[in-house]
């Protein structure tokens, strides 16, 4: 499954994108997509823990793709590399 | 281009880039909790804040300790012990959380955690990881 990840991605964000991830089919690979983002929070590094859990029930796996390089930048100093396949 | 996380105020800067990085987003953490408390229509949030507590404990206390390790860092058990401690109480606030079943528990428990998170960037930022980023300065 793709979900296409909001601009910006912060908490306003939640009410459309906690759904998706629960909607996520058992042992299929949640994929985010996130081009075209530019501006992240906190709030957005929670909700990705979220989706994490949330899978991990599952045995499904999250990959976060098309991260622009500020972006990814954010997501190694949170040592998010560890947690998430991101490209 | 911006990527928003809130400006981490000067007595928690320690100079190391990517321990400030993480440092910030605790303090992120810290604010986020201070609005829920000003508001609670979205129970969602309190449980957003302390899921990404939980992880990011674990992830910014490893990255601290394989740092200490790498370096040879001669107050490494006495740091780790004091994240051992900050890492009980986490959990244990995480299993608090899921036998919450009201509002008024929720504000509660949000107070203290709010209270926990201070007296964490107080003590523990402000003086324990000062003194380690002080040996890699």
């Amino acid at each position: 499954m793709i979900i296409k990840i909001p601009n910006p991605f912060n908490f306003q964000a939640r009410k459309t994108f906690l759904p998706q991830i629960k909607a996520n089919p058992a042992g299929e690979e949640l994929i985010l997509d996130f081009e075209g983002v530019t501006t992240l929070d906190s709030a957005a590094l929670g909700m990705l823990l979220m989706a994490r859990e949330q899978t991990k029930d599952t045995s499904s796996r999250v990959s976060l793709i098309n991260c622009n390089d500020s972006v990814k930048q954010i997501l190694e100093v949170a040592q998010f590399h560890m947690l998430f396949k991101i490209s | 281009m911006s990527i928003k996380l809130v400006q981490l105020p000067e007595q928690y800067r320690l100079g190391h880039k990517y321990i400030d990085g993480q440092h910030e987003i605790l303090f992120q953490l810290f604010k986020e909790l201070s609005e829920y408390c000003k508001d609670t229509e979205y129970d969602i949030e309190l449980e957003i804040i302390l899921l990404s507590l939980k992880t990011y404990v674990d992830t910014h206390f490893r990255y601290e300790e394989n740092l200490m390790e790498s370096l040879g860092y001669i107050n490494i058990e006495t740091h780790k012990l004091e994240h051992s401690k900050l890492e009980k109480q986490v959990v244990e606030k995480f299993d608090k959380f899921s036998t919450l079943s009201n509002k008024d528990e929720m504000m509660v428990f949000a107070l203290d955690l709010k209270g926990f998170l201070m007296h964490w960037l107080l003590e523990h930022i402000a003086e324990t990881d000062r003194t380690f980023c002080e040996t890699l300065n």
